[in-house]
């Protein structure tokens, strides 16, 4: 009997939602797994039953804006295999995706595969970035939104972007001093003067009555202006900072300060997940402004059929385009599954296309709005850690660069940059935009830090007890000659 | 225009040794590397074990167990087989070189390749490990000083750390270790600083030859004249080889390897069994290896490996189960039929040399490889005979893999398994078979539509199972055995 294999969709944020819920929709047999005990994302997750009983718990405007979906993931989850809990560590063999949970290990055979795995904060070195104290605005976020406790009593917030205001009004809120935020750019949307693109995309709205508040709670703005440095012993206990240049927000040492701070909270942007598409053997491009974002047609497929990409984890550009992402992907997977004909498909993807036209724009000018910018590179000193995992400071990177390393993996092979668990994800944007800049090459001269499974932590006793490797085995030759794409 | 005297191509651990050694001499020499995916010594182990790899432990016990799960190979074989003496003296030799190896590298080149002076334990699981052990211990090829058997106490008392259920182990004094990519770096590293000329990021594209002799090398970017060419280009060597018009029987035979994260020490020697071995390096991580398998150069890894490799490390040390894994990789090791390395240089090409073909043993024997290219550049006499591993006649046609097959397999009489991808129907099958019936030496067969293979018996001494699969591809299917190509020339 052949077995029917599902559609797996990795990642239960608003695009694996979308996605989940057009795979229901059309009778298509779909599992989908996250590491989160619940699912939601970024935005949508709701906090523990405990505290949603609790008075302080109000939604936020995303997850109002985020209610219908809920809504409609709640009338189909029940049909979803839904593996929480569980992180996806591999995809091997084009569709095999391994996850792990709790010990345990598998496979499973996929059909096609829904990569939407959302993006993390771009880490940017600079001295003191390491210490107990300094946060990205998201852990500062969900801080809040999960634990009640105030992170800290005196904050400093530093980036760029428009998530540094609102987590300064949360921040205020529970009573903690913002002391100022300091934005690196000087973009027009912080003075409430926005496109005319940007004002059909609701966060507009957002970003106004974030600042209105903001003016309100009389907490200082500062443009072209960043964090040089962090100090303090076992905790932070001060910060340095100074103005950058407009264009390439190189930091004007003769203009720093310095400042008591308990609590620093950082934004420098986003950066996609990409390492289980680059597992899978997807094809990833650069583009200047956006940096590596992988190679997706219209139908958020990538280069290897029957894988798609969807949301964050492609190219940023916040929860309402990643559902609309996840729903596109959803409806071709199913129609690719024979489960809805070719004209219904194109019927329903119809919406969705031209929600995911409007914000075009919206999408390229926040990437470029908050993409890194090579003054940044001047922040670290020699001694500053520049890869966390394997400690790795930046002088080590400049000593690899003067014996001839000319790109990230020699690099990497020279001082075990990016060779700890966190694959590179804390070192390889600044580091590698450092070789650009240093050696004059290329993005795709200096390459990328492949990633290598496991891509999330997972013990030997996991893996040696993996559910399913026998199958393979049970041909003497696979073991042997099949071999995983990586 | 550029020019050196030697210019080796590949920056492996055996390109830099041979680099080094060259540049200790005084003489001009350049290496030119390009950094491919899975070159082998940044995936290596780092194991110094003359005596393990020369009888066998590693990854070819490993390697013999899967096989005769498999029904590749008959299980009472007693193998995995020994490599020649010659091999052993050879490896031997290298090893012994590393401790001043470790002081003149570090000085000259300021690294330090973690020398570590362990030891190599052999668990022994069962009684059939025992009846491995038992002759192992009786015979071995370089006296009883080199080798102890421990009772389960006595191996509970040195590496706490290891299973109780164990019937004893088999340890081998001077099976060392060292970090593999410090110790190419040292060279390497060491070599710039006695004059040569280091060239990354650059492909060599192709030797240039005139009138029977070598006039240069072509890269990427530009032609650089030479004397000679040391051909270190590991898995590729063949590649390289071929511009001159050289036949090279050396072909990438992948290692997959799983990783820890850093731990506190818990083990000291390195740990051979029949399902990994494992070995901790400076840095805390356990490094646990490794597959013997032919897929070209495909660097994947795959999850039946990584489960089986897991699975053979937590039965080891029962305490890994806790641990993390911090990355899984593969490596392509240089591969010959033989398991030898080829060395020296070739009659009819002057300016020549081949340092290629270290399949397991690349980092064990770079020392002793380095010195000896050099000698041969310098012409000096020679720290150890070349003869045995010179590319000869016998080599290249496998003759000299089939010689090996006969102490592997006691009888002429074979039989194999082969499996055959693209057969579709019952025609298929038809066709397969009546090749195989006109095939001189094949005496019986089996064609299996279902189970994509055929099984083949075969007089060894008349027919080779590559002729054999070659005729099968002729076909336009896709044969494959991995007994054939790689263990029957064990
Ligand atoms: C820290 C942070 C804070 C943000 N704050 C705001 C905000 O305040 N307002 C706003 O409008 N937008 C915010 N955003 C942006 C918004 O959250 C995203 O645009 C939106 O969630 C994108 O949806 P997604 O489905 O693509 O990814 P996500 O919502 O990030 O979902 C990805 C999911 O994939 C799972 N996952 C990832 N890798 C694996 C794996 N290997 N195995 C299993 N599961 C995996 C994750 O657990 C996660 O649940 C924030 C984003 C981040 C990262
Ligand atoms: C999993 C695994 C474990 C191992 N464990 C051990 C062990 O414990 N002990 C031991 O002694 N050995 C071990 N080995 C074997 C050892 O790693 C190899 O024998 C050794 O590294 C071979 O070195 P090399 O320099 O010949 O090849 P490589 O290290 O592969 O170097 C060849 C170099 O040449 C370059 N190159 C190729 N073509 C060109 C070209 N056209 N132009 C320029 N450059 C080119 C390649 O990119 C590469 O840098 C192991 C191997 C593997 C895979």
């Amino acid at each position: 009997m052949k077995k029917i294999k599902p559609v797996v969709v990795i990642g239960a944020g608003p695009a694996g939602m979308g996605a989940a819920i057009e795979l229901v929709k059309a009778d298509v047999p779909c599992m989908m797994i996250d590491e989160a005990p619940r699912p939601g994302g970024q935005v949508y997750r709701q906090p523990p039953t405990k505290f949603q009983t609790q008075e302080k718990y109000k939604l936020n405007s995303e997850q109002k804006r985020g209610k219908d979906l809920y809504t409609q993931w709640l009338e189909v989850k029940d049909k979803v295999n839904l593996l929480s809990s569980t992180s996806v560590v591999g995809i091997w063999n084009e569709k095999e995706v391994i996850y792990s949970s709790e010990g345990i290990s598998g496979i499973i055979e996929a059909e096609q595969i829904i990569i939407a795995t959302g993006a993390y904060e771009r880490p940017v070195p600079f001295p003191g970035w390491t210490l107990p104290g300094v946060m990205t605005v998201g852990g500062v976020k969900s801080f809040i939104k999960t634990m009640f406790v105030k992170p800290g009593k005196q904050a400093v917030i530093a980036g760029t972007g428009p998530l540094l205001i609102s987590t300064a009004n949360r921040l205020h809120e529970i009573g903690v001093n913002v002391m100022a935020i300091l934005e690196a750019g000087n973009p027009p949307w912080t003075s409430g003067a926005f496109s005319k693109e940007w004002q059909e995309v609701d966060f507009a709205q957002d970003i106004a009555n974030d600042l209105e508040e903001l003016k309100g709670n009389n907490i200082p703005l500062l443009f072209n202006h960043t964090i040089f440095e962090a100090h303090g012993k076992s905790e932070v206990t001060s910060v340095t900072y100074g103005e950058v240049d407009a264009k390439d927000w190189k930091p004007l040492n003769d203009t720093k300060r310095t400042i008591n701070a308990d609590l620093v909270a950082l934004g420098f942007g986003f950066v996609s997940n990409t390492e289980l598409s680059m597992l899978a053997g997807c094809r990833h491009d650069f583009h200047p402004g956006i940096g590596w974002y992988i190679v997706r047609n219209e139908m958020m497929e990538t280069t290897v059929p029957g894988i798609f990409s969807v949301g964050d984890g492609a190219l940023i550009g916040g929860a309402i385009i990643a559902e609309q992402e996840g729903r596109i992907a959803g409806i071709k997977a199913a129609q690719n599954a024979g489960a809805i004909t070719a004209g219904d498909a194109e019927k329903y993807f119809e919406k969705h296309l031209s929600r995911l036209h409007s914000f075009k724009s919206f999408r390229i000018s926040i990437n470029e709005a908050t993409a890194m910018r090579k003054g940044l590179l001047y922040l670290p000193k020699v001694e500053t850690l520049v890869c966390r995992c394997e400690e790795v400071v930046f002088s080590d990177v400049n000593t690899a660069i003067k014996e001839g390393a000319g790109d990230l993996q020699s690099v990497k092979l020279l001082t075990r940059l990016g060779m700890g668990p966190c694959q590179g994800r804390n070192c390889a944007s600044s580091m590698g935009m450092y070789l650009c800049e240093t050696l004059k090459k290329t993005p795709e001269q200096i390459g990328r830090i492949n990633s290598r499974p496991p891509v999330k932590p997972v013990t030997l006793g996991a893996l040696a007890k993996m559910i399913n490797a026998e199958e393979e085995l049970s041909n003497p030759f696979d073991a042997i000659t099949a071999g995983g794409r990586i | 225009m550029k020019n050196a005297d030697v210019i080796v191509v590949g920056g492996g651990v055996i390109g830099c040794a041979v680099a080094y050694y060259i540049a200790k001499k005084g003489i001009p020499v350049m290496l030119v590397d390009e950094p491919k995916r899975g070159r082998a010594t940044s995936a290596s182990a780092g194991g110094l074990w003359p005596l393990g790899e020369s009888i066998g432990l590693g990854c070819g016990v490993i390697f013999h167990k899967a096989m005769i799960e498999k029904g590749l190979i008959p299980p009472d074989s007693h193998v995995p087989p020994q490599l020649p003496k010659t091999f052993l003296d050879f490896a031997i030799q290298s090893n012994a070189m590393f401790p001043s190896l470790a002081i003149e590298l570090r000085e000259t080149s300021g690294i330090d390749f973690e020398y570590e002076e362990t030891s190599l334990l052999f668990l022994m699981y069962d009684e059939g490990d025992v009846a491995f052990a038992k002759p192992l211990y009786a015979n071995c090829p370089c006296g009883r000083s080199r080798i102890d058997w421990l009772t389960p106490n006595e191996l509970r008392k040195v590496e706490p750390a290891i299973t109780h259920n164990v019937l004893g182990a088999l340890r081998f004094n001077g099976d060392n270790q060292v970090n593999p990519y410090a110790l190419s770096d040292s060279f390497r590293e060491a070599a710039r600083k006695l004059g040569a000329q280091i060239i990354t990021h650059t492909e060599v594209k192709g030797i240039k030859v005139s009138s029977g002799r070598i006039t240069g090398v072509e890269t990427t970017t530009e032609f650089i004249g030479c004397k000679y060419v040391v051909n270190a280009a590991g898995a590729w060597a063949a590649q390289i080889a071929k511009t001159a018009g050289i036949e090279l029987p050396v072909y990438p035979v992948r290692g997959q390897i799983v990783g820890t994260e850093a731990l506190p020490d818990i083990i000291s020697a390195c740990i051979s069994t029949n399902d990994c071995y494992l070995a901790q390096k400076k840095h805390g991580e356990i490094i646990i290896g490794s597959t013997t398998e032919e897929v070209g150069f495909n660097v994947g890894v795959t999850p039946s490996a990584i489960k089986e490799l897991t699975a053979g490390a937590i039965r080891a040390v029962p305490f890994l189960e806790w641990v993390k894994v911090k990355r899984v990789w593969s490596g392509l090791r240089p591969g010959t039929a033989d398991e030898m390395p080829i060395l020296g240089s070739v009659s009819g090409l002057e300016g020549y040399i081949n340092a290629c073909g270290h399949f397991r043993t690349g980092i064990l024997n770079s020392p002793l490889t380095g010195l000896l290219i050099s000698e041969i550049i310098n012409g000096e006499k020679l720290s150890i005979p070349i003869e045995p591993f010179l590319l000869s006649d016998e080599r290249l046609n496998g003759s000299i893999t089939s010689n090996h097959k006969v102490s592997v397999f006691s009888q002429e009489q074979q039989t194999i398994i082969i499996s055959i991808k693209g057969m579709t129907c019952e025609g298929c099958v038809t066709n397969v078979k009546k090749t195989l019936n006109s095939l001189q030496g094949v005496t019986k067969f089996e064609v299996s539509l279902g189970d994509h293979q055929a099984k083949i018996s075969y007089n060894a001494k008349e027919i080779l199972p590559d002729t054999v699969i070659a005729a099968i591809d002729e076909l336009g299917y896709k044969a494959h055995s991995p007994l054939a190509a790689k263990c029957i020339g064990l």
